[in-house]
């Protein structure tokens, strides 16, 4: 533990720079700037003894990675104050246990202060600020701060890799679905196989449409209205039920009633079924069919919804709702965040979840990153994911100063805590927490080559929040105002984690080697 | 004397739009040209073309022949309603429109082809569109902000119009915006609503607050180095910081337009010039 804690030390800060493994059997360089890769690279320290320790390290670290986006080095060095501090208590005499709970106590202590420290971030600027402090690369942190501003917390980003330096981003507004065109009659601009619906009616079917007489009676009631468009979506449309639509379609204009799209979704089964379920949500449409009350046949006007605008091209189908139906969708919205914020960063179910929420709050953001090689390429998309959920971290919880110093400014509450502590070991389980909290910082400035640590860190304790230690200019500064900010919740994640770790290491008394180890694919 | 909706300026020419035509102003005097549409709604100059935005063709822009030529504008058949260009427009070539009832739509290559821009946008009427001044260089990170104006609340896009968050709630339709001069230092922006008040923001336009005070119908805003114009439908108002505003007996103004020459007003008659020794 302590072999790769001294590995990872100097990392920590703005003066940090990446680091360069050497994969031999592929004879490949690559470049890492977080502690939990560089962690995930190294699978043993060539003695089981150091191997324990290690991999606990490594496990914490990558799971905070997968949490949170970012914390890894500052979990390291107060996981490692927090050992060698409690280490030399237990060895001093005091109880592992009753330490153990006064360091888990005193963490909760440190958690609910760092929140009160916690302010609101408002804009683009504040949250670009944070970006930068997780990647040196100030234009990607700029792109990211404006995308964080502008699809909020839950929003849902893609990222696409280019072969040559490149930053660019694309708001994509609007309900976005895989789709088919039933008949390239439909289309409007068939010269760009492009059609635009203004304030169509929109129709939901989950079976599919090959009756002429059902399709009469969708057009019936989309007259009924009083729109001049429709969207039609469902499974297939095919047959006398086409011939129908089309006719209707390529009346003169003069005498058409209706403009008709008709779309076949992509998405098959559940994912069929969430997003009919959502457009009927943003459309007010009920679905006609098994999962309706009625079919196409029985059709009546109140059964169509509406959009503001639809648009078909290049296989996708755009659905823009209208701004009333806002209002309307707000449980939907608030069921989908609630779930999202209870499912782990790493589930299977958080990509699909972001992108309904994507679809019923506006749209996605597309952020296009390049470089020349392939690890710069990889390293920048690895940098722009890791800051993208620090920033969604950012704007549930808040911000606090940066660089070690909103732990640093816990540390009062804790020894406040500990003073009420009639517990004389959990007491002191709760100073040692106390006297770490202040590690991540003096690692910091030391790192930034400040020669006499201790008088920065007595003076930022006296200042309070949100003072920091600015290594760039060398002077302490207000955090709020110079922008240099964490988010709350990693650094909550941070403390969380290290504390976890040091428990389960002081702890330990007895390690069972096996002979064949568990294989596992996750650290 | 025609009603005047928008006014609009290039080098030493100026030109004034309302239901009854397009007129170019010269000494005070309104002489019609020929207009693009039936029922023009909103105008604006690049220094190179004369846009005019309106119902029936959406949006047009003059030829070098002296003729019009009608932008591509992405399937929206929305009236345009209010025109803006990005203040570096000369270099960019990006100017937006608001369309009554299709949103926002954005132009990069000085009004060719126009695109739907409504990402963030809940509220489809947007009446006024205002660009924040550019950014000194040396500040970060690089933004461009403009503000939307809509029936429900502001919006506010830090990217030149590529994307908009609602930034205040009203009770009426915002039909004017202003952003201060000196924007980057004081953050301040003013929205006037048609019955809601006056709304004002300090924090560079991300959170907006009523004006108590302030006249409830706001039509024209215009933001000046020295101060701010308003006007309700009775008259002009002046305030040195937007917060506090004071009646003056200047006539009521639908539009403002600042020159070299002053501060020019159009109205229900016309175009006249603001006294400036009346109002200070």
């Amino acid at each position: 533990m302590v072999t790769l804690a001294d590995m990872l030390a100097p990392t920590l800060g703005p003066t940090g720079g990446p680091v360069l493994n050497f994969d031999a059997a592929r004879r490949k360089v690559e470049v890492l700037d977080d502690a939990a890769t560089t962690l995930r690279r190294i699978l043993g320290l060539g003695s089981p003894d150091l191997d324990v320790g290690a991999m606990l390290l490594r496990s914490t670290v990558w799971r905070l990675e997968q949490q949170v986006g970012d914390g890894g080095a500052t979990a390291v060095v107060l996981l490692r104050a927090l050992v060698d501090e409690g280490m030399r208590q237990i060895t001093a005499g005091a109880n592992a246990m009753r330490l153990n709970d006064g360091i888990r106590r005193g963490a909760a202590v440190a958690v609910a202060s760092l929140y009160t420290q916690s302010q609101p971030v408002t804009g683009e600027r504040s949250l670009a600020a944070v970006a930068r402090t997780v990647m040196q690369d100030d234009d990607l942190a700029a792109v990211l701060g404006e995308l964080s501003y502008l699809l909020g917390a839950d929003g849902h980003l893609q990222i696409e890799s280019y072969v040559a330096p490149y930053l660019e981003r694309q708001y994509l507004g609007g309900a976005h679905y895989g789709a088919e065109i039933n008949s390239m009659y439909f289309y409007s601009e068939p010269e760009r196989k492009r059609t635009v619906l203004t304030a169509p009616a929109v129709a939901l079917l989950d079976k599919p449409l090959t009756e002429a007489t059902h399709a009469v009676a969708l057009l019936e009631a989309a007259v009924a209205t009083g729109r001049k468009a429709l969207l039609i979506f469902a499974p297939d449309i095919a047959g006398a039920a086409l011939n129908v639509l089309v006719a209707n379609h390529m009346q003169p204009e003069e005498k058409r009633k209706l403009a008709i799209l008709a779309v076949k979704p992509k998405a098959v089964g559940d994912e069929r079924r969430f997003a009919l379920q959502d457009l009927a949500a943003m459309t007010g449409a009920a679905v006609l069919g098994e999962l309706g009350a009625r079919t196409a046949q029985s059709a009546r006007a109140e059964d169509l919804g509406a959009a503001q605008r639809v648009e078909f091209g290049d296989k996708n189908l755009v659905l823009t709702m209208e701004g009333a139906r806002r209002s309307v969708i707000q449980t939907q919205i608030a069921d989908l965040s609630s779930r999202l914020a209870h499912l782990p960063y790493d589930d299977e179910e958080r990509p699909v979840l972001t992108r309904r929420l994507a679809a019923l709050t506006g749209g996605i953001g597309i952020l296009k990153i390049g470089a020349y090689h392939q690890p710069a390429r990889d390293l920048r998309r690895a940098q722009a994911e890791r800051a993208w959920k620090v920033l969604s971290a950012v704007q549930r919880g808040g911000v606090v100063a940066g660089g070690g110093a909103a732990l640093l400014h816990c540390q009062a509450a804790v020894l406040a805590a500990a003073d009420q502590e009639i517990e004389t070991d959990c007491a002191l389980g709760m100073r040692v927490l106390a006297q770490a909290l202040t590690a991540p910082q003096r690692q910091i400035l030391t790192n930034g080559g400040v020669a006499a640590p201790a008088v920065y860190l007595h003076q930022l304790a006296e200042l309070g929040a949100p003072a920091t230690y600015d290594v760039t200019t060398a002077t302490v500064v207000d955090a709020q105002q110079r922008g240099l900010l964490d988010a709350a919740d990693v650094v909550a994640a941070v403390l969380q984690a290290a504390a976890s770790g040091a428990t389960m290491l002081l702890s330990t008394d007895t390690i069972v080697y096996h002979r064949t180890p568990q294989q596992s694919l996750t650290p | 004397m025609p009603v005047i909706l928008a006014l609009t300026q290039a080098h030493d020419n100026r030109w004034a739009l309302g239901p009854e035509g397009l007129f170019t102003i010269a000494d005070g005097v309104l002489t019609a040209v020929p207009q693009p549409d039936a029922q023009p709604a909103c105008c604006y100059h690049d220094g190179e073309r004369l846009f005019v935005g309106g119902a029936t063709h959406g949006l047009a822009y003059t030829t070098p022949d002296g003729g019009w030529q009608a932008g591509w504008l992405d399937g929206v058949t929305a009236p345009v309603v209010c025109l803006a260009g990005d203040p570096d427009q000369q270099h960019s070539g990006v100017l937006l429109a608001g369309t009554a009832g299709g949103g926002v739509l954005r132009t990069t290559n000085r009004g060719r082809h126009w695109s739907v821009c409504n990402f963030g946008l809940f509220d489809f009427d947007v009446l006024a569109l205002a660009w924040a001044p550019v950014q000194p260089a040396a500040l970060w990170p690089p933004v461009q902000v403009v503000f939307a104006g809509a029936l429900g609340g502001v919006y506010r896009s830090p990217n030149g119009g590529r994307g908009w968050k609602q930034v205040a709630t009203t009770t009426a339709p915002v039909l004017t915006l202003a952003v201060a001069p000196d924007f980057h230092t004081s953050g301040v922006v003013l929205a006037g609503t048609e019955g809601g008040g006056l709304w004002r923001a300090a924090d560079g336009g991300y959170t907006f607050a009523p004006v108590p005070g302030a006249p409830q119908v706001v039509n024209a805003l215009l933001a000046r180095p020295d101060g701010w114009l308003l006007s309700d439908a009775e008259r002009i108002w002046r305030s040195a910081d937007g917060l506090t505003w004071t009646a003056t007996d200047q006539p009521p103004a639908l539009t403002f337009l600042a020159t070299s020459d002053g501060v020019l007003a159009g109205g229900m008659d016309g175009v006249y010039w603001v006294d400036e020794h009346r109002i200070a």
